[in-house]
């Protein structure tokens, strides 16, 4: 008898918290400062990619280098420190990654500084074109009034939810994101456990054409200067659209895991 | 080892640039991404105050306070960076700046 059916297939909610990792999603990538053993202080030279891919980012500049912290997250769990300054660890082979169809995204984090200071957690783009590239963040600009949201080639969305200091869990699943495809009416946009609204405060409302990723990044947004004063206990990618029974199934796992 | 903020006006990037070179061991493209905009009064760029935050040895942190004795409107500020978060963005509400 085989204990448990396969999670990728929509796990029961009842078991995900025990049965249930992401790496049963296939991820492009999955950071997790649960899993890392970095000594709390540590500088952040190398995050540890955990989907199997080995997609580990790295930071070679020591002033740019974040902090492991083991006991930072809410909870007294370990997470990765970024300053708001000038911290941040990326890399630039993003595995042929385009974002030219569905893709899924998800972040367990807090922000560290300013609750009304622009925040990136995770973002991919160009290095050095601030033209086409997605972030995931708190208060996508600073004069769009605090609020969670995020940021998709060119277009700024706030979602329903105020930013505060307090731990959350984000899923961002896109169902299409194809040249002139609505971005509002393709994605849906979770904060922990709830879908929320997106409002549209710049831009024009369709995804650009995204080719050349070359940059992909935590603690920063890729390719232009601006840095989240954060802590994150883990953020993966799928390079596809989760079903409803697999985002249940993951955001069990981060409730159980994280407590968000 | 010691937490610090570094903050210079814009005038002064060049120059620090080489002198985090020469002084800290940095490449210059290390020293060029080290540096990064601190906002402007604005919010527009370009940038009038540009900052660093790091980790410093004890040594590094003495140089750092000394070169930053020298040309007015630099300032190394330590700071502890797991109990004190907020404190580069306060500073930069004091220097009543705003983020690009």
């Amino acid at each position: 008898m085989l204990p448990f059916f396969p999670a990728r297939f929509g796990t029961p909610a009842a078991l995900a918290g025990q049965l249930w990792t992401p790496r049963l999603l296939l991820p492009l990538v999955w950071y997790d400062a649960q899993q890392e053993t970095l000594s709390n202080g540590a500088a952040l030279a190398t995050v540890t990619d955990f989907s199997g891919n080995s997609r580990n980012l790295t930071q070679g500049t020591p002033a740019n280098q974040g902090v492991f912290s083991t006991t930072g997250f809410p909870g007294s769990k370990p997470e990765l420190q970024f300053d708001g300054v000038n911290d941040f660890a990326e890399r630039t082979d993003v595995g042929g990654y385009t974002l030219n169809g569905p893709f899924t995204w998800w972040v367990v984090a807090r922000m560290r500084g300013s609750t009304s200071a622009r925040t990136p957690f995770m973002g991919i783009g160009q290095s050095g074109s601030p033209g086409n590239y997605v972030t995931i963040e708190a208060n996508t600009f600073s004069t769009a009034g605090s609020k969670m949201g995020w940021y998709a080639t060119g277009n700024t969305y706030d979602s329903a939810v105020s930013t505060s200091s307090n731990a959350f869990v984000l899923v961002v699943n896109v169902t299409s994101a194809t040249a002139a495809a609505s971005i509002a009416s393709n994605t849906v946009y979770r904060i922990n456990r709830s879908a929320s609204a997106l409002t549209l405060k710049a831009g024009v409302g369709t995804w650009d054409t995204m080719t050349g990723m070359n940059r992909l990044a935590l603690g920063s947004f890729a390719g232009t200067g601006v840095y989240g004063n954060c802590g994150i206990g883990e953020a993966g990618m799928v390079n596809r659209s989760l079903t409803a029974d697999e985002v249940t199934a993951l955001e069990a796992y981060i409730q159980t895991k994280w407590g968000v | 080892m010691k937490r610090l903020l570094c903050i210079i006006p814009a005038s002064l990037l060049d120059t620090v640039r080489e002198l985090t070179v020469q002084h800290f061991g940095y490449t210059a493209e290390q020293a060029a991404a080290a540096w990064t905009p601190m906002g402007s009064p604005t919010g527009k760029a370009p940038a009038t105050h540009w900052w660093l935050s790091a980790q410093f040895t004890a040594e590094g942190a003495a140089l750092a306070e000394v070169l930053a004795a020298q040309p007015p409107g630099a300032q190394v500020l330590e700071y502890d960076f797991a109990t004190q978060p907020a404190f580069p963005d306060q500073q930069r509400e004091a220097l009543q700046l705003m983020p690009l």
